[in-house]
This record gives C-alpha cells, structure tokens and sequence, in this order.
C-alpha cells in the first residue's frame, strides 16, 4: 500500500515535469523575421494578354484605401504620391508612355491600400467598390471582371495593392455587361510596407517579377 | 546447538530447498513508464518540405510488462520541425509569389506499441524490439514571411524501434533507455505526401510492481 502511493507521488511529478517542459518550449516560427525577410510579394496576370499590344497608361491620382468595413475613401499623402510616382516610373522604364486620364490610354493603373479584417482567409477579389470603370470613363460597365486564376490571400492585415485595367478591350460580362478586364495585379504584404524609405525596393520587386510587363513599342 | 544441522546436512541426511531469488519483476505482471527526449531526421518525401533535424521531441510511454518477454502499452509523442529558406518565387495557383518560407511541421503520434524483450524482466540490461500503430495530430503550416497557410490534420500512423533498457540495480525502479527507430504518418498537404523520420531517443525509465 504504502509503495503504491510513493509511486503515485513520483509518477505525478515527473509528469508535472515534463507538462512544464512542453510549455516552456512553445515555437514561435516567425518571431525572428526581419522587416525585410517578412514582404511578400503577390503578383498575378491574365495568361491570355499579351503586353506588348499597349502602348499608354494612365495611373489614378490618388490612393483609394479600402475596407471590408465600407469607409472607402481616396487618400493622397505624400507618401502615397511618392508611391503612385514610383509605379508611373517603373511602366515608363518598361517601354509605357504616361498619358492623362482623358487621352484614351491603353491601360489603368489602379493604386490601394487595402485595410481589412477579416478572420478567416478567404478567397475573393478585392472590392474596388466606388472606385471602379466610372472613374476611367466607362461609367455604364459593372464591376472588373478578374480572370479565375487570380488568388488573393486575404488575412487581417493593411497591404498595397496595384492593378491594371484594359481599358484598350472591353469583354462582355457573364450577365451581357459590359466590362474592363484587370490583367494584372500585385499584393506587397509585410511589415514596414507603408515606410516611404522602402516605397521604391517594393514597387521594384513587383515589377521584377512580372518581367512579360513590357511594352512592344 | 548449530553444529548439529550442520553436521547432518554435511552427511546427507538433511537437504533444505535453495532460497528464492525469483524477482518479482519475472513473476508478475509490473508497470513501468518512460519520459524520452527524441530528436529525428526527416526522411523521403517529408524531406522534400523540411531535411533539417528535429531537436525539439519528447515522448511518454506506459507498459504493462509481462512475466515471460512481451510488453504492451500506450504512448504518446512530440515532435516539431522547422526550416527557413531564402527568399524564391514561387508558382502557386496562377499566381507569382515571392517569400521567405518558414516551414514547419508537427506530429503529435497516440500509438498501442508491443515488445518483445531479449532478455528476462529483471535483467540489468534488457533489449527489445518494438513496434507500434495509431494515429497522428499533424500540423502543417507553412510562412510564406508572415502570412501562413496550413493545415491540421490526423493521419495514420506507425512505428518500429530498436532499443535497450538498462535499470540500476537489479531490482531497481530507475532506468535508462535507449531506442533508435523509424516513424511514419500518412498525413498530406501541399508539398508533403507523408510523414517519415528516423528517431533517437534517451529516455528515463521508472517501473513498479
């Protein structure tokens, strides 16, 4: 009887260490990341555009921040001129001429910050909301029409979000109307994304992934 | 007064039975646990997500020891893998994305294990053979920098190992253990197709009766 309890006693205890010893060493995979290490760069595009068949662009004049919250609004700080400017720069270095909103350009380019909270991660296009084919002149077109392969990893996070628009061909929705088709986009997602000092490396890591961005001019 | 037996036994006429020295551990059914530190080394397809040892592993077993060279019991085990790799574009559903992966991978195995024993129960240096069967709590979640995708899963899984106690003091309570082994789970997602790894482990052993 008495050596049962004796072996209770220690068998608790060497449980209770080990219990200890498990919660002690909870993982933190990512704790260490740097700023830098931690960006990730998302970009998609329509398989069946090709690029070389525009030649001007047009980027918004200003940032629309968006939110599942529906406090759409623009936004033109500093900041967020400085990165419209950076994306301009970057089409004009990849043979693009930058034209006024009214001169008919080929492309659109649209610019937002993105501020949502969402729970789960869920697959979806991001709502571009009141800042749509309106403001590209096109005001009787429904929403952009995404190509299916486009993914977008929604988390609850702030991101940059950059888009091109075809405004050169508009297609024929599934419900007859029409629509601008966005050909490409780009997510940059990470931690001191909205640092101006980091504004030109995030723009140009974009862009150099998606080397068939070029014009045939 | 003694040197009358003695003086018998010494001309045969008085033959006492030899004391027993049968140790319980051969003659009951006794209990024993192990707590084991374990590090592994992925192997096949696993090591195509992760090949960089397991460091942090720990396993608990209970047994039922048997009079004759069978054990059986239950145990349950832990291990986490983790891997960083250098920034690269990866093609992910139509997609282009650029990260830095951190990878990293969970098996929690709840498994009936059985041994068979080289040498009797209360043996200073006792090997055996084990084998084991049950399911896995796996957890997969892959950072591509800080955003995660993953998931959670239990999968079948299974175990056979080499391995030898060594108690201290042939009717002792305390031991160690030694065990070198091979683990697998079916569990898949993304790039992995199954769980497989080599193990070691050292293990504190107490047994009872």
């Amino acid at each position: 009887m008495k050596t049962t309890k004796i072996c209770f006693t220690k068998t608790a205890a060497l449980l209770l260490t080990l219990a200890v010893g498990w919660a002690g060493c909870k993982n933190d995979p990512i704790g260490d990341l740097s700023p830098q290490d931690s960006e990730v760069f998302i970009t998609n595009h329509d398989p069946g555009t090709n690029f070389s068949g525009y030649r001007t662009f047009s980027v918004v004049d200003s940032v629309a921040v968006l939110s599942n919250k529906g406090d759409n609004r623009p936004s033109a700080t500093t900041r967020e001129l400085i990165f419209i400017n950076r994306v301009a720069e970057s089409l004009i270095s990849r043979g693009f001429v930058q034209v006024a909103r009214t001169a008919k350009p080929d492309l659109g380019i649209n610019v937002a910050r993105i501020n949502n909270s969402y729970v789960n991660v869920v697959a979806n296009n991001p709502n571009y909301g009141g800042y749509g084919s309106g403001y590209w002149g096109y005001g009787g077109y429904g929403n952009y029409y995404y190509p299916p392969s486009y993914s977008y990893y929604q988390v609850n996070e702030n991101y940059w979000y950059v888009e091109a628009i075809d405004l050169k061909n508009p297609i024929t929705g599934q419900n007859g109307q029409a629509q601008l088709k966005a050909v490409w986009s780009a997510e940059i997602r990470g931690d001191g994304i909205f640092d101006e000092t980091s504004t030109n490396r995030i723009i140009d890591a974009v862009f150099a992934q998606s080397t068939y961005f070029r014009s045939g001019r | 007064m003694w040197l009358v037996p003695l003086t018998l036994r010494a001309q045969g006429y008085y033959q006492p039975a030899p004391p027993t020295v049968t140790s319980p551990f051969d003659r009951y059914t006794t209990y024993q646990i192990t707590a084991r530190y374990n590090v592994a080394l992925p192997l096949g397809d696993f090591a195509k997500y992760i090949d960089r040892a397991s460091v942090r592993g720990a396993t608990i077993t209970g047994e039922w020891m048997l009079p004759n060279r069978f054990s059986a019991g239950l145990q349950v085990g832990y291990q986490y893998f983790q891997q960083r790799l250098p920034r690269q574009i990866y093609q992910i559903s139509g997609s282009d994305v650029s990260a830095v992966q951190t990878r990293t991978f969970t098996t929690t195995p709840i498994m009936a294990i059985g041994k068979y024993h080289l040498a009797n129960s209360s043996a200073a240096l006792r090997p055996y053979v084990q084998v084991g069967a049950g399911g896995s709590l796996n957890k997969y979640t892959n950072y591509f920098g800080s955003l995660s995708d993953g998931k959670n899963g239990f999968a079948f899984a299974g175990n056979a190992a080499v391995g030898t106690r060594f108690v201290f003091g042939r009717q002792g309570n305390i031991g160690a253990d030694f065990q070198v082994g091979y683990s697998y789970n079916s569990f898949k997602y993304a790039y992995m197709k199954s769980y497989s790894a080599v193990n070691a482990s050292v293990g504190l052993v107490y047994r009872w009766w």
